[in-house]
């Protein structure tokens, strides 16, 4: 299905490439998750944790649809979206509207699965999920106006500047980030697991505290030169990964990717 | 909800504080109690689960009810869902324990009961109980 928008033509080119890239790499993610879904729920956490009898004082006039059989199809019905969605991106052509709808729906699945937790599965990772999906249904819904569609895409790119900015802000105020003092610690959290491969030393773990700290506060740089924005992009794509292999955070690793060509949209405009 | 979704609070790994901890031992019928145990213990990762890892995001979901429960807790703001989820999760974490036989420690008593601990992360040794549960009956 062709992309809407895109009246001016200095940001048409990057536009279209940065929906499409944001409708893949969403799709990879919602497909991924919907299958750690199904697994959690086939392990048998729905019915011995998260528990209708124990949440459905909870839910309140919400409980008959979040303890029906229905909702037990929910990582099904996303895996089909997804699916739709990526066929979507890579397909030229196809019906108006399809690619907003899925998203759209994946979205509301997504709010579906936290009520349904009673909270995110995976805190902020489903957050910016939601965001980048709700920013896809308006950017490609049909007849949508362009100033619109580029708001929805520049929204999801605030978003991930200020989830950068903030982080580093609220660290920049901790002394014991600047020591390496705080790394340490959030490393010896029993909960992720951090490999033994993961070096200790006291030098370096300061070293990479104010590394994280600047690259993290650098965030808003990344709008104003394409060519900052790719370097950005790149050392925020590795350091999802690192925080995926060090502290199984691999789910901001999917979503950060799908929403951080938002960004190169955001630096396209703003340098044209 | 849809709020919290579509503004999340962005402070990552901010301030250390003190990590919450749930634990669970078993009891015999007069009442002599076993070791504290660990009941939530984060899976192994390979390189495949950089991507896809579902019992990695099932145990931090699981583990992030457990900080939910240790701030109501100590906030004065006490929820009884709240209770009553990690209470599943430490039955769950029992009935794990006692398919595999992976803790003897504590399926070999008639009770069990929880708690939720917290200290700092560099230190082995909790520095205070959060909440401790009543004693349970082994389920058969």
């Amino acid at each position: 299905m062709p992309i809407t928008g895109a009246p001016l033509e200095v940001v048409s080119a990057p536009w279209s490439a940065v929906v499409r890239a944001m409708q893949v790499l969403a799709a990879v993610a919602c497909f991924t998750i919907a299958l750690e879904q199904e697994a959690l729920w086939r392990r048998g956490l729905l019915h011995s944790v998260w528990r209708a009898d124990v949440l459905a004082s909870w839910w309140g006039w919400r409980r008959r649809l979040m303890s029906s059989w229905a909702l037990r199809l929910l990582p099904w019905l996303q895996i089909v979206l997804a699916t739709t969605l990526l066929l979507n991106a890579a397909l030229p052509g196809g019906v108006p509207g399809s690619s907003s709808l899925s998203a759209a729906l994946l979205a509301m699945s997504l709010w579906l699965t936290a009520l349904r937790f009673r909270g995110t599965v995976n805190g902020g990772s489903d957050g910016m999920l939601f965001t980048v999906l709700l920013g896809l249904a308006v950017a490609t819904a049909p007849l949508v106006s362009p100033r619109l569609s580029h708001g929805a895409v520049l929204f999801v790119a605030a978003q991930v500047v200020l989830s950068y900015f903030r982080a580093g802000l609220v660290k920049a105020r901790q002394p014991a980030w600047w020591t390496g003092e705080a790394l340490r610690s959030f490393l010896a959290i029993p909960a992720y697991g951090v490999p033994t491969w993961v070096p200790q030393v006291p030098v370096l773990l300061r070293a990479l505290s104010v590394a994280v700290i600047l690259f993290e506060l650098a965030a808003p740089l990344a709008l104003f030169n394409t060519t900052a924005c790719l370097l950005y992009s790149a050392a925020a794509w590795c350091f999802h990964l690192a925080t995926a292999l060090i502290f199984g955070l691999n789910r901001f690793l999917l979503v950060w990717s799908a929403a951080l060509p938002s960004v190169w949209f955001a630096a396209h405009l703003v340098q044209s | 909800m849809l709020w919290r979704l579509l503004f999340p609070s962005w402070a990552f790994f901010d301030a250390i504080t003190d990590v919450p901890r749930l634990e669970i031992r078993g009891l015999t019928d007069d009442g002599v109690a076993g070791p504290w145990r660990s009941a939530l213990e984060a899976p192994a990762r390979g390189c495949w689960n950089v991507v896809y890892h579902p019992r990695g995001t099932a145990h931090l979901a699981m583990q992030a009810v457990v900080d939910r429960l240790a701030v109501e807790q100590e906030s004065g703001q006490p929820d009884d869902t709240t209770v009553a989820l990690v209470a599943a999760i430490a039955a769950w974490s029992l009935a794990q324990k006692t398919h595999t036989h992976s803790d003897r420690a504590v399926v070999t008593h008639a009770r069990w009961q929880w708690r939720i601990v917290a200290g700092e992360a560099l230190h082995a040794h909790p520095t205070r109980t959060v909440y401790e549960s009543l004693p349970h009956a082994l389920p058969v």
